[in-house]
Formats: C-alpha cells, sequence, structure tokens
C-alpha cells in the first residue's frame, strides 16, 4: 500500500517547524525573545499588513519554541520543565550609574602622600588561643582587655583602678571618635562653601525661633521683609481622586456635623492645629476676649497717629 | 393661557403677512426701479446733464477740503446711474473705471470710510446693492433677544415682558427662541428677567452659527473664541447642560463677562478656559462638535462700530486672514474624526469680506483633504462664492451662507459648516505639513506627482545592504552575484 | 484645582446649611451624575465628575471656572457665598420670602428688603435665618438673613428691615469684575 500520498497530504496541512531566514533569527531563551533582523518585506508589507504580521510573529514564536525544546528538562509533578540558561541579552541599565561617593580626609591624606589602602581581614589570629577570631563584635579581640578574668593591676593604680573600665572607655572613646570624623567627612561631602552652611544654619534657627512662641507663631506679626519659611508644603489630596470615595467623606463630614454641632464648632485636634485657638485668645487678652484685644490694638494705632 | 396662545398665534401672523407684504413691494420696487429711474434722470438732465469730474478736477476738488455733501451725493446717484447702463448712459470718451474710481471715492467721502476699504466692500456686490449695503451700515440693527431654554419658555418670557412694556415680535421662522424688541419703557439689559437669566441680549445673526452646528446632548464642544457667551451659552441650552462646552477666549479680561453670563443664564456644564485658540488640539482634543467664531475685521457689524470704516488697512487683513487659517486648521484637528454623534466644525465671521471668508475656507478644505463642506442647515442666506475676482474657490463654497444687513437686517455674517471624516494614511502625512501655514512652497509640493519605486533598478543597493548589515553583525554574507557586483561598480564610477 | 480640605468642606457645608439645611444631602448624593466640589484659585466650584476630570487637562492659570462656581475664601478663611450659588439654593431653599414687584428694583441694587415690599414669608421662619428671595412670580432673585421672625415681623412698622441683603443677581453687573 502506499501512503506517501496521504502522508504528503497531512504534512501540507502543517508548516514545517524549521525557520529558514537569511540572516537566522536570533533566541535568547533566558529572556523568552527572539529578534529578528531580516529588512522588512516591503511587497508583502504592503499587501496585507496583517497577515505579513501575524507570519513573522510565528516564525519567532517557531523558532522560540524550537530553542526550548533542545533545553535540558527537569521532570516536575506538572510534566516535564525546560531548564532555562542564563540570559545573553545585555539590558539597559533603568537608573543611572550611582555617582563615585566624595573622597574622605583620610582618602585625601593618603592620596597625597601616596598611601596605598591595604585590607583589613575581619578575622585575627589569636596566638593564645590557636585560632581565627573576630576582630570585633561579640568575643571580639578589641574587647579582650575588658573580657578577661584576670587582669594585671600596675604598681602605681589607684586605689579605684579599674582595669575593664578604662579599657572600655578607651575603647568608646575609639568609636566615638571615629563616628565624628565619619559625620564631618559627611557634612564636609554635602557643602559646598562655609558661607552657604551659615546660611543654612541661620535659616534654620529662624524657622525654629519663629515657632517657638506660646502659640506656636500663630500670633506672631509678620516683620516687613519676612519670607514665607520655604520648603514647607501643605499636602492636600489628589485632584484626581474616586468621586465615590469623596462623596462618602463628604457624607461622613455632614453626619458629623449633625451629630455634635458644639464640639464641630470647637477646632478638631489635628495635626496642623496644634494650637488652642481660644485658649491662646483668652490667654492673650487677659480673659476679656478677642473684640477687647482687638479694640485694645485699634487704640494703640489711634495715639500713634496723633503723636 | 388660551388666551396667550391665541394672542402669539395672531402675532406670528401679522409678523408673517408683514413679510409677505414686504417681499411684494420689494419685487415691486425692483421692477420701476429701472424706469423710475430713467424718468429721474431724464428731468435732472432737463436742468444740467451730469458730468464726470477730470481727474485735474478731482484733485482741485481734493486740495479745497471737504467736499459739499449734496453734490457728492448727486454725484453719486448720477454714477450709479450711469453704471447701470453703461454703453448707453456714458459720456464718450470716458473710461467705466473712471466713473468706478469716482463712485468709490465719493463713497468715502460720504460715508467717512477709508478708500481701501470703501473699495474692498463695492467689490463685493453689484453697484446699486452696494449702496445700498452702505446705507444699511448707517442704520442701527434691531435689537434682539435670545430666550434661556433652560430657564423659561419664549412665550412665557414675551408675556412678561410685554407686562414690563417692552415692544416685542417673535425674530422669524427660522428661530424659536429669539425676540425682536422694538422699543422698551424700562433698559431690557436690567429687567429682573434678564439678571435672573431668563434671557441674553444677542444679535440675530450669532444665532446662525449655533444653529448651524446644532449640538446634541451628551457631546463635548469646544467654543473656540466665545466671549461674551451668547454662543456659548446658547450650546448649553441646546444641549440641556448635558454632555460639556470648552468655552474659549484668548482675552482673559473677556472670560470675565463671558463667566458671569455663563452662570447668570444657569449654564452648568461649560468649562471656561483662556488659551490662544492655536494652542488647542495640544490642550485637548476630541470634541464631536467645534465653532470657531474667527477674530475679524468686523465689517459685518460697521452700525455698532464704525470705527472700523477708517481704522482697517491691507495689513490688517492680511495679518487677519492669517490668523484664521491657522484658527481653522487648529480647530479642524481638535475634532474627533470617529465621533459617533458628530464630527462637524462650523467656521463663521462677522466680516463681509472674501479674504476673511471665503479664502480661509478654500485654505483649509486644500489643506486637510478628510474634511468637505456640508449643508449649514440654514434655510435662507446668500451662497458663498464659489469665484471671485479671478480667483477659484471650491466649488462647494456655494453650501456656505452669507448674511447682509442691506438684505437680512441682520449683522453681516458668514457661515460655512464641515464634516469632518476620518483620513486615509496620506492625509494623516499631509497634516503635518499643514503645520507651515501659508507656506505657498509646501502647496507646490504637494502638487508635485508623487515619486515611485522601481524595485528592480533598486536592487543591487539593496543587496548592498544586505551585505553591509551582516558584516557589521560580525556575519559572513553570501558571496556576492556577478551582476551585483557590476553595479556597485557603476555605483563607485 | 484641588479637593477642598476637611475645614474647607466644613466652611462651605456649614454656610451652604444655613439656606438648604439638610438637603445639602442632595447636592453631595445625588442620583443623576456624580457632582464634587472643587477649590480653584480661592473659589469652590461645583461640578459634575466627568467635566472636572476634563478641566483638569486645562493648565492652572488659563483655567477661569467649571461648573458653577459657589464662592470663594476670604484671605481669612472664611467662605463667602456669591450669587451664583442661588440656583442650588433656590432649588432646596427652607426658607423663602416673596417681594412685591415694587421691591424687586430696590433689592436688585443692593438693598434690605423693607417691610412694605415684603409679599410673603414662609412660616416659622426664625430669627438670623438664611432665607432664599424670590419675586412674586417665583423667580429667584438673590438671598439674605432674616433680622426677624415670622412672628416677630408682624408688629414691625412698614420701613423695617425684614431681610438683610447678602446677593442678588444685580451683581451679575455690578460686581462682574470682582466676582471671577
Amino acid at each position: 500500500m502506499d501512503v506517501s500520498n496521504i502522508l504528503a497530504s497531512h504534512a501540507a496541512k502543517f508548516q514545517t517547524t524549521n525557520v529558514e531566514k537569511d540572516i537566522a533569527i536570533e533566541v535568547d531563551p533566558g529572556y523568552l525573545t527572539t529578534a529578528d533582523f531580516n529588512s522588512i518585506d516591503e511587497e508583502s508589507y504592503k499587501w496585507n499588513l496583517e497577515e505579513h504580521l501575524q507570519s513573522l510573529a510565528r516564525d519567532g514564536t517557531q523558532a522560540l519554541i524550537n530553542a526550548l525544546f533542545s533545553l535540558p528538562t527537569a521532570s516536575s509533578p506538572e510534566g516535564p520543565i525546560a531548564q532555562l540558561p542564563p540570559p545573553t541579552t545585555e539590558l539597559p541599565r533603568a537608573k543611572p550609574l550611582p555617582k563615585p561617593k566624595p573622597p574622605t580626609k583620610w582618602e585625601l591624606f593618603a592620596a597625597a602622600k601616596g598611601i596605598q589602602k591595604k585590607k583589613k581581614e575581619k578575622k585575627e589570629w589569636d596566638e593564645e588561643r590557636q585560632e581565627w577570631v573576630d576582630r570585633w563584635g561579640k568575643d571580639g579581640k578589641n574587647k579582650q582587655v575588658e573580657e578577661q578574668w584576670l587582669t594585671e593591676v600596675p604598681h602605681n593604680a589607684n586605689i579605684d583602678h579599674d582595669p575593664r573600665k578604662t579599657a572600655r572607655e578607651e575603647r568608646k572613646a575609639r568609636v566615638a571618635k571615629n563616628e565624628k570624623q565619619r559625620l564631618q567627612n559627611l557634612a564636609r561631602a554635602a557643602e559646598t562653601t562655609p558661607q552657604e552652611s551659615r546660611k543654612r544654619d541661620i535659616e534654620r534657627t529662624l524657622v525654629q525661633a519663629r515657632t517657638s512662641t506660646a502659640s506656636m507663631g500663630r500670633f506672631d506679626k509678620q516683620l516687613e521683609g519676612e519670607k514665607k519659611p520655604r520648603g514647607i508644603k501643605r499636602k492636600f489630596n489628589p485632584t484626581e481622586t474616586s468621586a465615590d470615595d469623596e462623596r462618602k467623606a463628604s457624607l461622613a463630614l455632614l453626619t458629623r456635623m449633625e451629630s455634635d454641632d458644639k464640639k464641630m464648632r470647637k477646632e478638631s485636634p489635628r495635626e496642623g492645629n496644634i494650637v488652642n485657638v481660644r485658649k491662646a485668645v483668652r490667654h492673650a487678652s487677659k480673659g476679656e476676649g478677642a473684640i477687647a484685644l482687638a479694640r485694645k490694638g485699634e487704640d494703640g494705632k489711634k495715639r500713634k497717629g496723633r503723636r | 393661557m388660551a388666551n396667550m396662545e391665541a394672542r402669539s398665534r395672531a402675532m406670528d401672523e401679522k409678523a408673517t403677512r408683514e413679510a409677505a407684504l414686504d417681499e411684494e413691494e420689494l419685487k415691486a420696487a425692483e421692477l420701476s426701479e429701472d424706469g423710475d429711474l430713467d424718468v429721474d434722470m431724464d428731468e435732472n438732465e432737463d436742468g444740467e446733464p451730469f458730468r464726470l469730474p477730470t481727474v485735474d478736477e478731482r484733485e482741485q476738488e481734493k486740495a479745497n477740503g471737504i467736499p459739499d455733501i449734496h453734490v457728492v451725493q448727486q454725484r453719486m446717484k448720477a454714477c450709479v446711474h450711469v453704471l447701470g447702463n453703461f454703453r448707453k448712459r456714458a459720456e464718450s470718451g470716458r473710461s467705466r473705471s473712471e466713473y468706478v474710481g469716482q463712485l468709490i471715492s465719493d463713497i468715502a467721502s460720504y460715508y467717512g470710510y477709508n478708500e481701501f476699504l470703501a473699495e474692498k466692500l463695492f467689490q463685493l456686490f453689484p453697484v446699486p446693492e452696494a449702496i445700498e449695503f452702505f446705507e444699511a451700515n448707517e442704520v442701527p440693527r434691531p435689537v434682539t433677544i435670545r430666550t434661556n431654554t433652560l430657564r423659561t419658555r419664549r412665550r412665557d418670557l414675551a408675556q412678561t415682558l410685554i407686562n414690563r412694556g417692552v415692544n416685542l415680535e417673535p425674530i422669524g421662522k427660522w428661530t424659536n427662541v429669539g425676540l425682536q424688541v422694538f422699543e422698551s419703557s424700562v433698559p431690557i439689559g436690567a429687567t429682573p428677567e434678564y439678571l435672573a437669566g431668563h434671557y441674553m441680549l444677542q444679535a440675530a445673526s450669532s444665532f446662525l452659527p449655533v444653529i448651524a452646528l446644532s449640538p446634541q446632548p451628551n457631546e463635548r464642544v469646544l467654543d473656540m473664541a466665545s466671549a461674551p457667551g451668547g454662543k456659548t451659552t446658547y450650546m448649553a441650552a441646546l444641549m440641556q447642560n448635558t454632555g460639556i462646552v470648552f468655552a474659549n477666549d484668548a482675552n482673559k479680561a473677556r472670560t470675565k463677562s463671558l463667566t458671569a453670563n455663563v452662570h447668570r443664564l444657569g449654564c452648568k456644564n461649560v468649562v471656561v478656559c483662556s488659551y490662544d485658540g492655536r494652542e488647542f488640539p495640544r490642550v485637548m482634543g476630541g470634541f464631536d462638535r467645534v465653532l470657531l467664531d474667527a477674530p475679524c475685521s468686523g465689517t459685518g457689524v460697521i452700525s455698532k462700530d464704525s470705527s472700523v470704516k477708517v481704522n482697517k488697512s491691507d495689513r490688517d487683513f492680511t495679518l487677519l486672514s492669517h490668523l484664521q487659517k491657522q484658527l481653522i486648521l487648529c480647530a479642524i484637528d481638535s475634532i474627533s474624526p470617529d465621533s459617533k454623534t458628530g464630527g462637524y466644525l462650523v467656521y463663521s465671521t462677522c466680516s463681509v469680506t472674501v479674504d476673511e471668508n471665503e479664502a480661509v475656507v478654500d485654505y483649509a478644505l486644500r489643506k486637510r483633504r478628510n474634511v468637505k463642506l456640508v449643508e449649514t442647515g440654514l434655510s435662507f442666506g446668500r451662497e458663498g462664492f464659489a469665484q471671485y475676482r479671478g480667483k477659484t474657490f471650491n466649488p462647494n463654497l456655494r453650501l456656505t451662507r452669507r448674511f447682509y444687513p442691506h438684505v437680512h437686517n441682520m449683522d453681516g455674517f458668514f457661515v460655512a459648516k464641515f464634516k469632518i471624516e476620518k483620513g486615509s494614511k496620506r492625509d494623516s502625512n499631509n497634516k503635518d505639513e499643514g503645520r507651515g501655514v501659508g507656506d505657498e512652497k509646501l502647496e507646490a509640493d504637494q502638487k508635485e506627482e508623487e515619486v515611485g519605486f522601481d524595485s528592480d533598478e533598486d536592487r543591487p543597493y539593496i543587496e548592498e545592504s544586505k551585505r553591509r548589515r551582516l558584516k557589521a553583525k560580525g556575519l559572513r554574507p553570501p558571496a556576492r552575484v556577478n551582476q551585483t557586483k557590476t553595479a556597485t561598480i557603476d555605483t563607485k564610477a | 484645582m484641588r479637593p477642598l480640605t476637611e475645614d474647607e468642606s466644613k466652611a462651605v457645608f456649614t454656610k451652604l446649611a444655613n439656606y438648604i439645611g439638610k438637603n445639602i444631602i442632595h447636592l453631595i448624593d445625588r442620583p443623576d451624575e456624580r457632582y464634587c466640589f472643587r477649590l480653584h484659585k480661592d473659589r469652590v466650584y461645583y461640578a459634575t465628575e466627568t467635566s472636572m476630570r476634563l478641566a483638569i487637562s486645562v493648565a492652572r492659570p488659563s483655567l477661569v471656572s467649571l461648573g458653577t462656581c459657589f464662592g470663594k475664601f476670604t484671605k481669612s478663611g472664611k467662605f463667602k457665598l456669591h450669587i451664583m450659588a442661588l440656583d442650588y439654593l433656590a432649588q432646596y431653599a427652607k426658607y423663602k420670602v416673596w417681594i412685591k414687584p415694587n421691591g424687586e428694583m430696590p433689592f436688585l441694587y443692593g438693598n434690605h428688603v423693607l417691610k412694605a415690599h415684603l409679599g410673603r414669608i414662609t412660616e416659622d421662619t426664625p430669627e438670623h435665618q438664611g432665607v432664599v428671595i424670590f419675586s412674586m412670580s417665583d423667580v429667584p432673585l438673590g438671598f439674605g438673613v432674616t433680622a426677624r421672625s415670622t412672628v416677630d415681623t408682624r408688629k414691625l412698622d412698614p420701613t423695617a428691615i425684614i431681610v438683610f441683603h447678602q446677593a442678588d443677581v444685580g451683581e451679575y453687573l455690578r460686581d462682574e469684575e470682582t466676582l471671577f
């Protein structure tokens, strides 16, 4: 029996799994991507764009699937799973390269003197114990003196001499010094000129001073030429919020307004409203109320005018 | 209530009867005009036959200062008469252009125009009609108001105003919201009804573009130059306060009165903004309908603002039409061609000159291929010019409408309605070219025949570039075929 | 353009509640479309959510108005109702005052409502209550605050003030420059 006809007709139904192109399609199974570098066939592109795109996509996918089937597999309850190799395509960075850190004072000095940087090991050899111990941390070498069960006391030692304490203080001082130097390095890196740092200091002090009155600066008179403190931003809800949420919030506010009228008239204790205005007014007017206070202020002005 | 209906019906009937009478009279007058005039002039000729002043005489007259008004009037009349039948009535040896020149300079001095504008307007009409036009510009147009249908109905409004001592009547059949005020014992712009937003003081002509636009409920509509808001509020009323109307005006000071009017008339779907209209598709696009009532020279509203007579020069018209061309392209681009209900643009001006109207529309039709003119939906008005003084425009310009003070008793006005359709690929390419507005060069480029590709001819180049690309990728390209070799040699040589 | 903070909404709602009482709920919880309050250049606007979302694409300096302007916040943080809110106030008003035709013009020029001009008034209106003022043909003309309760007005002489003027539709002409 001749089945070649049937086989041929059956084969004609399916496209061949081989993809042949002028330039071979590049497959990166690590990212499950293919890249087709062939130039676009203008004729078929113009003739039927949809079909052209579909055949392009089919070829790429076929190439990828071919590559996937040639990969080593591992069996799993769901069936064999191909093990993807590490990707070969280099993806561009999402963020720019980090800037190099500004050099510390020591690094500057070392560079000037030509001192090479030596890497210190984290562990140190302990002759007595005949093993590697940590330089610092728990049971560190730097704590050896203060953790000894027996310490030799020098002859001329004071009566209250505590070798453990002195050792500990010395160590703490070293840590503190290092921290100080670190902060100084940071500050040096941040500021450009001493004038600027001075200016910043003054501004900061000014802002602090403004809010350091009894009313948190609320009833202070604005001086002439006084600027608003910079960098303090009020935050509002975004313009585009869901109208449903907004409606709910408004309705909740309304119910609160209705339920306790008296309470609502007072300022609600929330952040930004630290000052109890009523109390402040009472205090400033010595218990006479805001109207009396305003009158007093006016009188003062008038007197000034007459003079 | 029944009584009111009857009265209003009677009013309507009366108006139509009068209109019919007027028409008859007009026709009769037209018929008899020729004969009458002839008789008139004959009598005149008995006394002293009309003689056109020579160039020298004219110069002398100019030097003498202001000429006698009566002399000028007589001379105009005579010139019109002669020009009516030039071959028969002209003096021998004088050319037509001499008569026309005299007439124009007389018009300029009699009505107080500068000569440039007088000539420009004169050329729009046949001679007798031109005089009518200039005459009509001296008479104020009737005061008209528009009922705010968001607040009241026309019949109710008419009744309340009549009770306040205002004498009014519906404008015409073409609108069901307009009322014409004949006389009023109260200031019509300060009645409680006006303040409560029951009506808007609005010229009859400014109803027309909105009627042409006919915005539908739930659409997104843009009014590109909207102050003081008569048209915007009319649109909002037609949309019954649904959808959204963007009311734009470039002049920030004028947006105040615009906002006041929008609020007074109770339009709640209006967003007022102040951009230059040319920024528009970038601010927001996708509108269903756009109304562009372009800034113009105002030659249609001379009766309202007579300063136009003297302060417009050739340069003003050039600048204005340039601006209008930019605006109309921006307006077209702001409309979404995919709009289900709309995709219409209405371009209107309160000017009668051709270079602000037909020329701009024709320009837009040439620049945007996916745009076509459609019927405005206005039952009256003259057809626009399809050709004018040797210029030939798109034949569809007959679908645009012109309105004149002496014909329709409203301000001079122009309305064109476009339908924006989906553009093919090539049209969208043209769009980008259109940015350089008024560039004659670009237009020339468009006319150039298309450059085609011959793939057979280009094969060697294609092959070569393929090889180069392969090499660049570090692959070994297939060996060159002989043919390509020769080709590359050819190119090198 | 931004939504109101809680304090701001409280100020707006208390002002509105003066005139329409609990009907504020109908402004917030509308069956037809979602509406929202927005603050733009110290003015409070009441607009549909769709128009608000479209207006977001208009740059801040170029946006003049959207929807209905209800009023504005003064520099000292108080809220002042403007005449543009009249539409909604009239729709939901609890207490109303109708004035006679001869009182319309004086009121529209910014004067208080005298007893002589009083046509009708809602029964049991308390003192210092926000009321909406209508003409006899039910056209809303403005709003104000009652000087006396309904009962007390009966004893007053005709020149006495019944309603203190707060806003009237004449402001569209008089204060066009400052209103917007």
